[in-house]
């Protein structure tokens, strides 16, 4: 079964951080595109004018932590309630041990708190808040503090021009809770590792471990330069993968809930690209002004994308939304949910 | 699809003048999202992105595509 099904939980409210360092993609990528032209084409086509970046000294626990403050500051939420920390991520602090029980540490958290990893990107906020409300369902559970934040600058080759301008960094807190509302949240999750090797960082990990020759530079045969600790990205397979399911999907969970895409007021994608999230759209015959993004400022975010979404674009009336993740696994899900009542906070930076 | 509304919209998607079905089509990773979104919503069909690197012509092109597909 991958459907899931909850009534009376709510996201209560969502906030997001960034790094304050710009990136403007016109001028870092002068050259690796040494055709005017060309670049403003890539520019226009994965609609990305610019993104934050993080220096050394940011971990992507940095950004969700500064956003877990805010949240429970603004909020006025009491540290005791809160019962599960989740830390959804590619980006860890350490190899070991789980950065969510740093953050359980550093957050002034109880002792009695539950608190884990889940390591997964483009899909991970969908993911993350299928087990947040499954926790929440649980009479013993008062509160779920579910941090998603990547930092995927951090793998990316400034010399490859399938993702050198696509990715910026962030991190975003949501805070689940029982609320006894008449909302129904309506979750299907998917995954297919057949499509692995599509978007993959091979080494570093323990199938291939660092060696001497880990960050030996490699060109490909489109002249893309990177190390075995980088990210890989076939945005072709990627693009026929999200065609090929992530439509279907939506519309699977649409009949679950039995509802129909003029009910869903507000659609919030992972923040791939403007090509694909546009064809998407297209294919789904959403209407423009129903779909939100956050691409032209701060990039794919990987995990923390449809949060960040849902901030940068605050002052919408959010009611009945469909967020809809899809990507590095292959990992894909959806969530139906009415969000009106969801306290969407202002975007910091640190 | 007639096959001169196809060379046309192929044209389109890729800012190329006056395709025709011998003309030679090498295709880059942007370019082949290009060509997978025109097929997909032409054709209802999904196109392996290695096969659309490895292509040499508009008529490799349709054979992947299928020739049952145009008319003249």
């Amino acid at each position: 079964m991958n459907t899931l099904s909850f009534q009376g939980i709510d996201i209560v409210a969502v906030a997001a951080s960034v790094p304050k360092t710009i990136v403007r993609n016109e001028e870092f990528a002068k050259q690796l595109f040494p055709d005017e032209v060309s670049l403003q084409k890539t520019i226009e086509t994965i609609g990305v004018k610019e993104r934050r970046v993080t220096s050394n000294l940011i971990c992507s626990s940095d950004l969700c932590f500064a956003a877990a403050e805010k949240l429970i500051t603004e909020c006025e939420i009491d540290r005791s309630e809160i019962d599960v920390v989740i830390f959804v991520s590619q980006t860890p602090d350490y190899r070991i041990p789980a950065t969510a029980i740093l953050l359980q540490n550093k957050l002034g958290l109880s002792k009695q708190t539950i608190a884990f990893d889940v390591n997964l990107g483009c899909s991970g906020y969908v993911y993350g808040l299928s087990i947040a409300y499954s926790f929440a369902n649980n009479a013993g559970v008062r509160k779920v503090l579910l941090l998603v934040g990547d930092t995927p600058t951090k793998f990316t080759s400034e010399n490859d021009k399938s993702s050198a301008l696509l990715f910026g960094d962030a991190g975003t807190a949501t805070l689940i809770q029982k609320t006894c509302s008449e909302t129904v949240t309506s979750f299907n999750l998917f995954s297919d590792g057949g499509g692995s090797s599509s978007l993959i960082i091979k080494g570093g990990a323990y199938r291939n471990q660092s060696n001497a020759d880990s960050f030996t530079l490699e060109t490909d045969e489109d002249g893309n330069v990177r190390h075995s600790e980088q990210l890989y990205m076939n945005g072709g397979e990627i693009f026929n993968f999200t065609l090929r399911e992530v439509s279907k999907s939506i519309h699977q969970l649409l009949e679950l809930q039995r509802i129909e895409i003029a009910d869903i007021d507000q659609f919030v994608f992972h923040q791939a690209n403007k090509f694909m999230i546009d064809f998407l759209c297209k294919k789904i015959k959403i209407a423009p002004e129903k779909f939100l993004n956050s691409l032209e400022n701060f990039g794919n975010t990987s995990a923390a994308s449809i949060p960040l979404t849902l901030v940068v674009n605050r002052e919408r009336n959010f009611n009945q939304v469909m967020l809809s993740g899809f990507g590095v696994g292959l990992s894909w899900g959806n969530c139906c949910t009415n969000i009106s009542n969801a306290k969407i906070l202002n975007l910091i930076e640190i | 699809m007639k096959k001169q509304d196809f060379f046309s919209e192929l044209g389109d998607y890729l800012e190329i003048d006056n395709l025709k079905e011998s003309s030679n089509l090498e295709l880059t990773s942007m370019s082949i999202l290009s060509v997978i979104a025109l097929v997909d919503e032409n054709f209802d069909k999904q196109l392996n992105a290695s096969d659309l690197k490895a292509l040499k012509s508009v008529s490799g092109l349709m054979n992947l595509i299928g020739v049952e597909n145009f008319a003249e």
